[in-house]
């Protein structure tokens, strides 16, 4: 079984995110903002990753730009989920290491889709 | 709601008029269709509007009702696997049996709202982008002007080009338009779009070398099925190939064809000759 780190301050779209990964067959864990991610990634790192972008104490670009610096950190599949569409701020997001991106809002059909293209399924 | 009276009613101008096979469980679907419709033309419901379009005779009353019945639900790439085998395999092949100042010709019969002819456009230009590409012409067809103006526009909400394209992709060839996406000019450019019915002959679009036609025919009956399947085969080159949807497997109703990768990719077949 895959495993999936969802990383999202609302804990509803946590919850949705998990409902439908779960579905899809990932064993999911959760992280509320970048910082507690990066702690669960030192522990064990995912095979792949859910990442919302604006988060507190620490956003999901600064999270994803430090994780692929970590050992091991280059492994493991990031896709963002987040409300940012503008073509700028996604290229920003591929640039730093992102393999594919959800703009929100989303469903079980856009995540399969995407994570299809990503190769996790 | 629609009475079983008018369902039988609409089942039959919409098998008559393009081919559509309405069983009797999807009468709540043709009411929730035709809902809009009624609102437009001031009737409470679906149901007085099939009474008030059998009073006054009105043949694009008609058309409306059957445009609104056609199906619109698709993805960017969908079956993956498909586009795959016309990248590696379907297009280099028919490439390869021609000179190479020959145009490809290609039809999307059935394109709804525009993701399968885009896909191929997008598909045809990363193969000329890598070396491996022809000229190419295509060619889609619809029956439902409503999603034909859809698909000229090159429009697409944000949760349709979530479906199907990768986040690479939809960069490199959409622009952001407001909350739409519109694929790149030079793409659409390379699309024409026409309304065409699949129950009338297609020999004067022709002839094309490769004719994607997926998960149309599932919606016919067998007669119609046949029968269009011959009608494309009509439209196509002698070494032409059909791709049906994933789940599609109509070799056994016609000769026109034979199975070339796998059941729903077949060949035209050489000899077959259509029945004058």
């Amino acid at each position: 079984m895959k495993s999936c780190l969802v990383v999202d301050d609302s804990r509803v779209i946590r919850k949705v995110a998990r409902r439908i990964l779960e579905d899809m067959s990932f064993d999911i864990e959760e992280a509320a903002d970048g910082l507690e991610a990066l702690q669960a990634c030192r522990r064990s790192m995912p095979d792949a990753i859910l990442l919302d972008w604006q988060m507190p104490v620490m956003s999901g670009i600064d999270f994803l730009k430090t994780l692929r610096k970590e050992s091991g950190g280059d492994r493991p599949v990031v896709v963002f989920c987040t409300t940012e569409n503008d073509v700028a701020r996604i290229s920003e997001a591929i640039k730093a290491g992102a393999d594919e991106y959800i703009m929100k809002p989303f469903d079980g059909d856009i995540l399969h889709s995407k994570f299809s293209e990503a190769g996790l399924v | 709601m629609l009475t079983e009276a008018q369902f039988a009613i609409v089942a039959q101008e919409a098998k008559q008029r393009i081919g559509l096979a309405l069983t009797h469980e999807r009468l709540a679907f043709v009411d929730a269709r035709l809902t809009p419709l009624a609102r437009r033309e001031n009737c409470a419901c679906a149901g007085e509007l099939i009474s008030m379009i059998q009073r006054q005779g009105d043949d694009m009353l008609w058309h409306g009702v059957v445009d609104a019945l056609v199906m619109s639900d698709t993805h960017f790439f969908r079956d993956r696997a498909q586009f795959r085998a016309l990248s590696e395999t379907i297009i280099p092949d028919l490439l390869r049996g021609r000179p190479a100042h020959a145009r490809l010709r290609v039809w999307s019969a059935g394109c709804a709202a525009g993701q399968e002819p885009y896909s191929l456009a997008i598909l045809l230009e990363e193969m000329r982008e890598e070396g491996r590409g022809g000229l190419v012409d295509i060619l889609a067809t619809d029956i439902s002007s409503r999603l034909l103006d859809k698909a000229a526009s090159g429009l697409f909400s944000q949760f349709e080009v979530q479906r199907g394209l990768s986040i690479r992709r939809l960069i490199a060839h959409f622009e952001r338009v407001g909350e739409m996406w519109r694929i790149a000019d030079r793409l659409r450019a390379a699309v024409r779009f026409e309304t065409h019915n699949l129950l009338v002959d297609a020999a004067q679009l022709g002839p094309f070398d490769l004719v994607l036609c997926r998960n149309v025919l599932s919606s016919f009956g067998e007669a119609d099925r046949r029968e269009t399947l011959e009608r494309i085969a009509a439209a196509m080159s002698e070494d032409g190939v059909l791709v049906l949807g994933a789940e599609e497997d109509y070799a056994s109703l016609t000769g026109a064809f034979e199975p070339a990768h796998g059941a729903c990719v077949m060949r035209r077949n050489a000899y077959w000759r259509r029945a004058a």
